[in-house]
């Protein structure tokens, strides 16, 4: 196989930042490795669909900065470029049930909030998980929730931040973090990244897809100034699916958890600047809602999902499970439409990119590229079904009161866990163990478990130890700059 | 006799005793976890064994997962070394496989490093089709050591190349079994000579209730573990557990064993040799050398299994042959009502990649993580128990299969057989992406991860058609003085080490220390290809 077996033209089609975060990745992991080679080159045309851009706030997961990282991107110059601050995690509060202790919350009240972070909480002791100790010393007594032991945790609350240690030894070095800024941003930091590379934008919109004679693959696209894009391999990151819905059976949709069709609005006000700028987002769940709150640092953002019968303002909940089809690639919000929580939709993006590097399609239709379509669509419909499990168990905790239900694997994660403490043996993919432990936990689910190897810990020496290491983890914590002085320390403002 | 008094202990909702039935590997290794993990203030444990009952002796050749098993238990490894006669092990080598003549060896370790994050086999793949001339295994540190007879502990430098690596044992089942009882029964657990005769099941909910032993003695007890071997006294034959039959793709049903003494150096690997109708194993203690013939009784008759076994031992016989039979598969569950099996009662896989002892292991740890309550349902502990248990045996028995499938050899019936015969379609399609784009997915709950997929199917010559398309970026030359450099870098590596018998000779001198921190040996890790991932 040689490297002229790719196709010599890829379109991208969507817009905000989409197309080109799409671009960049493209950019990076196959046009400049093969001009640095002198290779044939690959043309990159991006169509960016008109649209106002969305006035909202972004909040990654790491997946981004170790995408930056990996590809030789100056942290400090995208902070500036986009404006950004730091996010270590999601503070997820919901509205406590009325009655019963169930994962419905309708209630006027609202819960404490956990912290769900991505570095680990507490650590593993003698062969036996951090929760199970958590559960042992609680039945000692202990009261301290399982966010006390994350350090991401502890500096969001103190809203303070700091980059993780290299050294080993520190409580610091499994810490991880996202960012947040406004979507704008993001496509002004990234086009003009791109302005020196040799892509041909269009700005425009889309009048017609046409196919080829077998209906299979696209020829190209007739735009509506009246230009033609031509290509051999296109990659539909559209809102509106359109390249995706010009193809045959393009309705392989699925929708495994309920409520199918959600209502989404949006606001945005200015950020209180005499209020501190917090390094983490805010999420409520419940009362037939699920509300973000984002705000970066000129900008508060809030958005709310409701349950809604399907009508002109829902939007069907959906993950698309042949995003591989003919010539065309579904990425992005062309993959799949949900809330971005947890898994954002920069996130998300990167994961169907990486994908696609593992199975780059070939020039022409062969046996190879059938088995890469193959695979590449079957790992991308398996991280959406554990999406989907994850979200299933969101939309229960808010929309209950409406019908939601759980999806099988949900429901199965949720019964094994209350009883036991240990999650099924499921190919982990999306989330870490220690992620989907912690969302469990932020779902204030009655967790029934004891495990016998925790008692092995005498109970009051347990609890002594828990004790310091909470102390030791917020006073660590403590120690670190305060979020914005942080941003100004490093000149990142 | 009356049913044995079980004091209340402490933490009363979990079970407060079990007894397990058998001894050897399976029978002692829970033993030793339940008293060690769990503790006799929390579980009265008893093993029923009888001498009169040989056991098979199960793993002569081990997986890096022991250490874990054995770090967990807090033993001594240099103590374990010199107790269980064991030898070090850098992998197993594969002896016309893919051809008769051609060898390879299974590392535990993956091929170099990943460059430019893609997994280094996809640029020998390129450069050999451009006729690079060293083998992939010439960039398998752990290869290239065991074939010089040289051993170290991984370096605990991540950066260097020296940490790329994992290494089990070679050791004495028999004499492992024999430590773990005294270990076991150091801890408190009871250990009672008989026969098991029957086992008592509770007329309406069908749970066993006691063990009746000849001469009347009766054990009862909260659970039971079946650690009776091919027997599977409870889960097969009171519990009547259908046994799922792999055969069909696994057709070798019969074993012929013959220790002899130690001929030449002590190799730091074991070997699987393929004849006509199955396949040799030998494997290299210090007190003596393991074989054993695995071959299919439809293409070869025992007489023929034997006569080619002692033609192929390299060393004075120490006693007489020793023949097994067996039906590869498992039983559809290996935890029903209050009885768990373990070991070869649950199921039987063939030794050729040395899993018997990490099925044990598994299976003690999984009864451990869902440790049944007392009066409480414990459907959700049993569905997830023997969820991970089959998930584990499917993926190995996959694995086995390609080692046959994946064959160019046309010798012999047996060898058309398994080249033609149809497999799992999870096997199928794993062969079919590799052929096709040199991927192999990667799954989290099982064995053998990409590295060892890769060593089989690259060591027997399935060559895929295609590699990662980034790889052809750069130029040959460039690319061919890179491999080069590696590949230097190895040898250097590698040959830095001491001999592997001078190693054991000072592990073996040293006396037994307490279990802390400076242990000199690396810390474990429930992986085959590295001690600090």
């Amino acid at each position: 196989m040689a490297a002229h077996q790719l196709p010599a033209s890829w379109v991208i089609v969507g817009s905000g930042f989409y197309p080109w975060l799409v671009a960049l990745f493209l950019q990076k992991t196959l046009v400049k490795p093969l001009q640095r080679a002198g290779r044939q080159p690959i043309r990159l045309t991006l169509l960016q669909q008109q649209s106002a851009a969305p006035e909202r706030v972004i909040t990654t997961s790491s997946a981004l900065r170790h995408f930056n990282k990996n590809n030789g991107l100056s942290e400090a110059n995208f902070v500036r470029g986009c404006r950004a601050c730091f996010n270590l995690g999601t503070v997820i509060q919901r509205a406590l049930p009325t009655e019963d202790r169930s994962l419905s919350g309708a209630g006027a009240k609202k819960s404490s909030g956990f912290f769900f972070a991505e570095g680990p909480y507490g650590y593993i002791m003698r062969g036996v998980r951090f929760h199970h100790l958590l559960a042992h010393g609680a039945a000692q007594g202990f009261t301290a929730k399982l966010d006390a032991f994350s350090v991401a945790a502890q500096l969001a609350q103190q809203n303070r931040f700091t980059p993780p240690s290299t050294r080993s030894d520190s409580l610091f070095s499994s810490l991880d973090y996202g960012y947040r800024f406004h979507a704008a941003h993001y496509t002004e930091y990234l086009s003009k990244l791109l302005e020196d590379a040799d892509i041909s934008v269009y700005r425009s919109g889309l009048s017609r897809v046409q196919l080829e004679p077998d209906h299979q693959s696209i020829a190209a696209l007739e735009l509506d100034n009246g230009d033609r894009v031509s290509g051999d391999f296109f990659i539909d990151v559209s809102e509106n699916r359109v390249l995706k819905s010009a193809l045959p059976k393009s309705d392989h949709c699925v929708s495994p958890c309920h409520p199918t069709a959600v209502l989404q609005t949006a606001g945005v006000q200015t950020r209180d600047s005499k209020a501190p700028l917090k390094p983490y987002q805010h999420l409520m769940l419940g009362r037939g809602e699920i509300s973000i709150a984002s705000t970066s640092h000129k900008q508060g953002y809030s958005q709310q999902f409701a349950v809604a019968a399907s009508g002109e303002n829902s939007a069907k909940v959906f993950w698309d499970l042949q995003p591989w089809q003919g010539n065309c690639v579904a990425l992005g919000p062309a993959l799949s439409n949900r809330p971005p929580i947890i898994i954002d939709e920069v996130h998300s993006l990167l994961n169907g990119l990486h994908e696609l590097a593992r199975f780059w399609p070939k020039r022409d239709a062969t046996d190879t590229d059938a088995v890469s379509k193959k695979w590449f669509n079957r790992n991308l419909s398996a991280e959406g079904e554990q999406i989907f499990d994850m979200d299933s168990l969101l939309f229960k905790a808010s929309f209950a009161h409406f019908g939601a239900e759980l999806s099988h694997g949900a429901k199965e994660m949720l019964a094994l866990f209350c009883e036991t403490g240990v999650l099924p043996a499921r190919e982990q993919q999306t989330l870490a163990e220690s992620q989907w432990i912690a969302l469990l936990y932020a779902l204030g689910l009655p967790l029934k478990f004891d495990n016998i190897l925790a008692r092995q810990f005498d109970g009051a020496a347990l609890v002594k130890q828990l004790t310091q290491l909470k102390k030791s983890i917020q006073q660590a914590a403590g120690s670190a700059p305060l979020h914005e002085e942080f941003l100004r320390l490093n000149r990142l403002v | 006799m009356p049913a044995k008094r079980v004091p209340e202990k402490h933490g009363a909702d979990f079970i407060q005793s079990v007894v397990i039935v058998g001894g050897g590997t399976a029978g002692w290794m829970t033993a030793a976890a339940l008293s060690e993990l769990i503790g006799r203030d929390r579980l009265d444990i008893t093993l029923v064994e009888s001498e009169q009952i040989g056991t098979v002796g199960v793993g002569e050749a081990t997986l890096p997962h022991l250490r874990h098993f054995n770090t967990r238990l807090g033993i001594n490894e240099h103590d374990f070394v010199r107790q269980t006669q064991a030898s070090y092990k850098l992998g197993i080598e594969f002896v016309n496989w893919g051809q008769v003549g051609e060898a390879y060896i299974h590392p535990f370790g993956d091929f170099s490093r990943p460059i430019a994050g893609i997994d280094f086999y996809h640029y020998w793949l390129r450069a050999q089709r451009e006729g690079f001339e060293h083998r992939l295994f010439d960039f398998s540190l752990p290869v290239v050591a065991a074939k010089g007879n040289k051993f170290s502990y991984p370096s605990a430098n991540k950066a260097s190349l020296q940490s790329d690596f994992s290494y089990a044992f070679h050791i004495d089942a028999n004499l492992y079994a024999a430590y773990l009882r005294q270990y076991a029964e150091a801890r408190g657990v009871s250990r009672i000579e008989g026969k098991v005769l029957d086992i008592e099941l509770n007329q309406s909910s069908g749970e066993a209730e006691a063990l009746v032993l000849e001469g009347g003695w009766r054990y009862a007890a909260d659970f039971f573990i079946d650690c009776s071997g091919f027997r599977s006294l409870v889960l097969g034959k009171v519990l009547a557990t259908p046994f799922i039959d792999w055969s069909h793709w696994l057709p070798c049903d019969r074993a012929v064993a013959l220790p002899t003494k130690n001929s030449g150096p002590l190799l730091p690997y074991s070997r699987a040799t393929a004849h006509r109708a199955g396949w040799q194993w030998r494997i290299p203690l210090r007190h003596r050398t393991g074989h054993g013939h695995v071959y299919c009784s439809s293409y070869s008759r025992d007489d023929a299994a034997l006569d080619t076994l002692i033609a192929n031992v390299d060393g004075e016989p120490l006693a007489d042959p020793r023949v097994l039979t067996f039906t590869a598969g498992r039983r559809s569950q290996a935890w029903v009502k209050n009885c768990a099996a373990i070991g070869l009662s649950s199921g039987f896989l063939e030794p050729l990649e040395s899993t018997s002892i990490y099925l044990i292991q598994i299976a003690i740890m999984k009864l451990i993580e869902f440790f049944p309550k007392r009066q409480a349902p414990q459907q959700k502990n049993r569905d997830a128990f023997n969820r991970h248990l089959s998930l584990e045996y499917e993926r190995i028995r996959d694995f086995l299969i390609l080692h046959y499938h994946v064959t160019r050899r046309q010798d012999s019936e047996f060898w058309n057989y398994c080249r033609t015969m149809p497999i799992p379609d999870s096997l199928q399609e794993r062969i079919q992406v590799f052929q096709e784009l040199a991927h192999v997915p990667r799954y989290t709950n099982g064995l053998f991860l990409p590295p060892s997929w890769v060593a089989v199917l690259l060591g027997q010559g399935a060559i895929p058609k295609n590699f990662q398309t980034m790889v052809n970026i750069h130029s040959r030359d460039l690319l061919h003085k890179e491999l080069e450099k590696i590949k230097q870098s190895i040898y250097q590596a590698a040959h830095s080490f001491a001999d592997h018998q001078t190693v054991l000779d000072k592990h073996c001198a040293e006396s037994p220390q307490e279990n802390t921190a400076a242990q000199p040996w690396p810390p474990s890790a429930m992986s085959l290809y590295g001690v600090f991932s």
